[in-house]
């Protein structure tokens, strides 16, 4: 049975600088690289304004929500009763970088 | 009206299914947004759009563009230095293309369009009372209603952002006009 995906795993994917796993009420439930600390304490916020936002439109099952600045970018991935959060480089293709984030958490 | 063309680039774009052009204070420019949300949706969603804007900017990353995947549809939100870009895309959109046109939209967003914008959403109240604002009828007199008004797609006989919605904070009630036959009358 493969061992479950391990946040040092996760931040291994190409181009993601840090990472960051919250529970569902907010806490920071583990962190590593950089800047993951800081995203951390808003992701689970940043997370529920998605929802809501969408919400008001009539949408609803987010399953990922982006950030992007000029030189890094964000992306907030809820799974279950956890989020996980990445802090991506400059040179990061976002779609790219979800796609592996994913295959890892889900290859169980 | 220039902003009609920038928005009908926008919605060219396949998968683009509606977009709204804000001021960052929260006042709604232009909007041309498929008939299922109602008017009544978008005070609320640009209230909750503006305080994630704040927050994140003041306690994370100022970044100036969201993307906020749902089931089934995507959105986009882009904000320029006063204006925020709001966009509704089916799933799968081509984003590449969205951000290039988005970005010569905004781009075009000049201080003199941006000064048509704001006096026609002040104005609108009367229009909205008098005017037509569904595609056929004079899209330059009755523009900012619901962004329908110029390219003939389908209206949804309201005139958002400025019908009576507090869209800005500011309740449009208390600027009502009663009309009779277009008309303007005491009272």
């Amino acid at each position: 049975m493969p061992k479950p995906v391990t946040i040092e795993e996760l931040a291994a994917t190409p181009n993601v600088m840090g990472v960051v796993r919250a529970s569902a009420s907010g806490d920071l439930l583990e962190h590593t690289g950089n800047e993951a600390e800081v995203f951390g304490n808003v992701l689970v916020y940043f997370q529920q304004m998605a929802s809501l936002i969408g919400e008001s439109f009539g949408l609803e099952d987010l399953h990922e929500a982006d950030i992007q600045s000029k030189s890094v970018s964000a992306v907030c991935l809820p799974f279950g009763d956890h989020t996980i959060g990445a802090l991506l480089n400059a040179r990061a293709k976002s779609s790219d970088a979800v796609a592996q984030l994913r295959a890892l958490v889900t290859r169980n | 009206m220039q902003i009609v063309r920038l928005f009908d680039n926008i919605t060219d774009i396949p998968g683009v299914e509606g977009a709204c052009l804000l001021e960052t204070t929260g006042r709604i420019l232009f909007k041309r947004m498929p008939d299922f949300i109602p008017d009544t949706a978008y005070e609320e969603a640009i209230r909750r759009i503006i305080a994630m804007y704040e927050t994140m900017d003041e306690n994370f990353l100022p970044g100036d563009d969201y993307l906020l995947k749902f089931s089934g549809k995507w959105v986009m939100l882009r904000r320029s230095e006063n204006l925020i870009l709001l966009l509704l895309t089916g799933e799968g959109a081509n984003l590449m293309s969205v951000r290039m046109v988005t970005n010569m939209a905004l781009k075009h967003v000049t201080p003199a369009v941006l000064a048509e914008l704001v006096t026609a959403a002040e104005a609108t109240p009367v229009a909205a009372a008098g005017a037509p604002v569904n595609g056929s009828a004079a899209p330059s007199a009755a523009p900012t209603t619901n962004g329908h008004a110029a390219n003939g797609h389908t209206s949804n006989g309201h005139a958002p952002a400025t019908n009576g919605h507090a869209v800005n904070g500011q309740p449009v009630a208390a600027k009502q006009v009663r009309m009779y036959r277009g008309q303007v009358v005491a009272g």
